[in-house]
């Protein structure tokens, strides 16, 4: 059940991300096309304008399809739990599942597209300076190829754990026969309160502690050769397996919270 | 209670101020055909909406074949709403290859050949029909599944005189001893000819529940006549 969920989800954000994607690769296309003959062939020109113009174009573009891929599955949920519910919520098909499913595939998209434009950004302007031969040589290539996958995985994880939170707003707004989507919207403002009031409070208390401090000067004792092994690796990266840990714990809290609404209080309009 | 598809002991649905449904008990076996009578806003909708799991109790309880509602009696209950749920960029048949991957019960033969007695195209996108035209989309995938309840909400609302005839034996088709239909209507005079029982709901309270053999006997008169002169409106002109 839960792969031809996936299956629908991907169709149906396919229909909107697709076209959206085209477009993006049309602008860049474009903006690469003018840059190409603004350097080589026909510089200091007008097309210099033209250039810059689509360069901030392209840029606008990049968030605006990140928005877009961000938002959709959002507003899938928030859909469904309107006069879409009464399709999805006839399927034998567990609220989790549902979530579940949403979650995974708004993710997908947008960990694809960051994907692709990091690639692209790598293979056309950072590649083209690093000296590969020498980076392979190096002892501490293993250490960045964690910091960097370790990185990734907290971005993976943030961005599934933000698709529950605002799950759970639309959860909440849907508790209100009338005017759910501004119910929604106060939901969000008051769950960013208390996110923000949660994060500084372990700032301040890990400050209390002077964490940072300690962290910081157990760095100044590992040696290069520390450095590469896997305990120097995890003392290395402790803020972030600490984000890590914090994101899985809002992202679990708030996925447990959707899901008990979901199944106890669904309110179909 | 294993012999009956449905029953509610209790049931209860309020909202903030108004009780929409006001302790509702009954039982209902396997084989019969239901009318769900009442005015507007007297529980009808939220009613079946508990049934099939859209919406549930403040206080009592439903069950369906003996299983409170959850994604086991989804399996066994098809709902048509009284709105459009479908989603409008789709084409009719990815519609049933949707409700054929879903449903185990689904059958496609039975949609196809009501889609050509409806003269509905079947790569026709939703966003290209009418509103008449999506309601019998709807009622056609709800029926063309071999479900053990069926819920249908104002099935006849939107549709035309000759369609209603249609989708009225298209509802007698799907009769069977295993399996029961509950639709909510005002047209009375149309489906009374179909209904075994009628439950006339009054402010969210059952008001009767009998079979139509019955009130014609203990009445003299049809339900037609029996729910005009229940629920009369006070005339103050």
């Amino acid at each position: 059940m839960f792969s031809k969920l996936l299956k629908y989800e991907y169709r149906a954000t396919a229909r909107v991300m697709m076209p959206v994607y085209g477009i993006f690769l049309l602008l860049v296309g474009c903006t690469a096309l003018t840059r190409f003959v603004t350097y080589y062939l026909l510089p200091d020109t007008l097309l210099d304008f033209v250039r810059d113009l689509l360069t901030v174009f392209s840029f606008f573009g990049f968030v605006g399809v990140l928005l877009v891929s961000s938002l959709l599955s959002v507003v899938r949920f928030y859909q469904m739990l309107g006069d879409s519910g009464y399709l999805y919520f006839s399927f034998p098909v567990t609220p989790t599942q549902h979530m579940l499913a949403r979650a995974l595939v708004g993710t997908t998209w947008t960990v694809g597209f960051l994907l692709a434009c990091g690639l692209f950004f790598f293979f056309f302007s950072v590649a083209p300076e690093v000296n590969f031969s020498e980076l392979s040589a190096s002892p501490v290539k293993w250490l960045a190829v964690g910091i960097i996958l370790l990185s990734v995985a907290e971005v993976i994880v943030s961005i599934m754990s933000g698709y529950f939170a605002m799950f759970l707003c639309c959860a909440i707004g849907a508790q209100w026969t009338q005017r759910r989507l501004l119910a929604t919207f106060v939901a969000y403002l008051v769950m960013g309160a208390i996110s923000q009031a949660l994060s500084t409070l372990i700032l301040v208390f890990a400050w209390l502690f002077n964490a940072p401090i300690i962290w910081l000067q157990s760095l100044f004792d590992l040696s290069v050769y520390n450095i590469v092994s896997v305990a120097g690796f995890f003392q290395l990266t402790i803020p972030i397996w600490i984000a890590l840990f914090y994101t899985i714990i809002t992202g679990a809290v708030c996925f447990y919270f959707t899901k008990k609404l979901l199944e106890k209080r669904l309110n179909l309009p | 209670m294993e012999n009956n598809i449905l029953t509610c002991q209790g049931l209860s649905k309020q909202y903030s101020m108004k009780k929409a449904l006001d302790n509702v008990t009954l039982t209902l076996p396997a084989g019969r055909m239901v009318g769900l009578l009442g005015p507007n806003g007297s529980g009808k909708t939220t009613f079946l909406k508990l049934i099939a799991g859209f919406l549930t109790p403040s206080t009592g309880e439903v069950y369906v074949c003996g299983k409170k509602p959850g994604v086991e009696t989804k399996r066994l209950v098809s709902y048509l709403p009284d709105r459009l749920a479908l989603d409008r960029y789709e084409r009719v048949f990815q519609l049933l290859q949707m409700y054929e991957d879903f449903f185990d019960d689904f059958d496609a033969q039975k949609a196809i050949l009501m889609l050509e007695d409806l003269k509905i195209e079947p790569n026709m996108r939703l966003s290209a029909m009418s509103k008449g035209m999506l309601e019998k989309v709807q009622l056609i995938l709800t029926m063309s599944r071999n479900a053990k309840l069926y819920l249908l909400d104002e099935p006849l609302g939107g549709v035309d005189p000759a369609a209603r005839d249609y989708i009225l034996n298209t509802i007698l088709r799907n009769y069977n001893e295993n399996s029961t239909v509950i639709f909510s209507t005002h047209l009375i005079s149309d489906v009374e000819k179909i209904l075994d029982d009628a439950i006339l709901l009054k402010e969210g309270k059952v008001e009767m529940f009998k079979s139509v053999d019955d009130i014609r006997t203990e009445y003299g008169k049809s339900v037609d006549e029996l729910f005009r002169e229940v629920f009369q409106c006070s005339q103050s002109y």
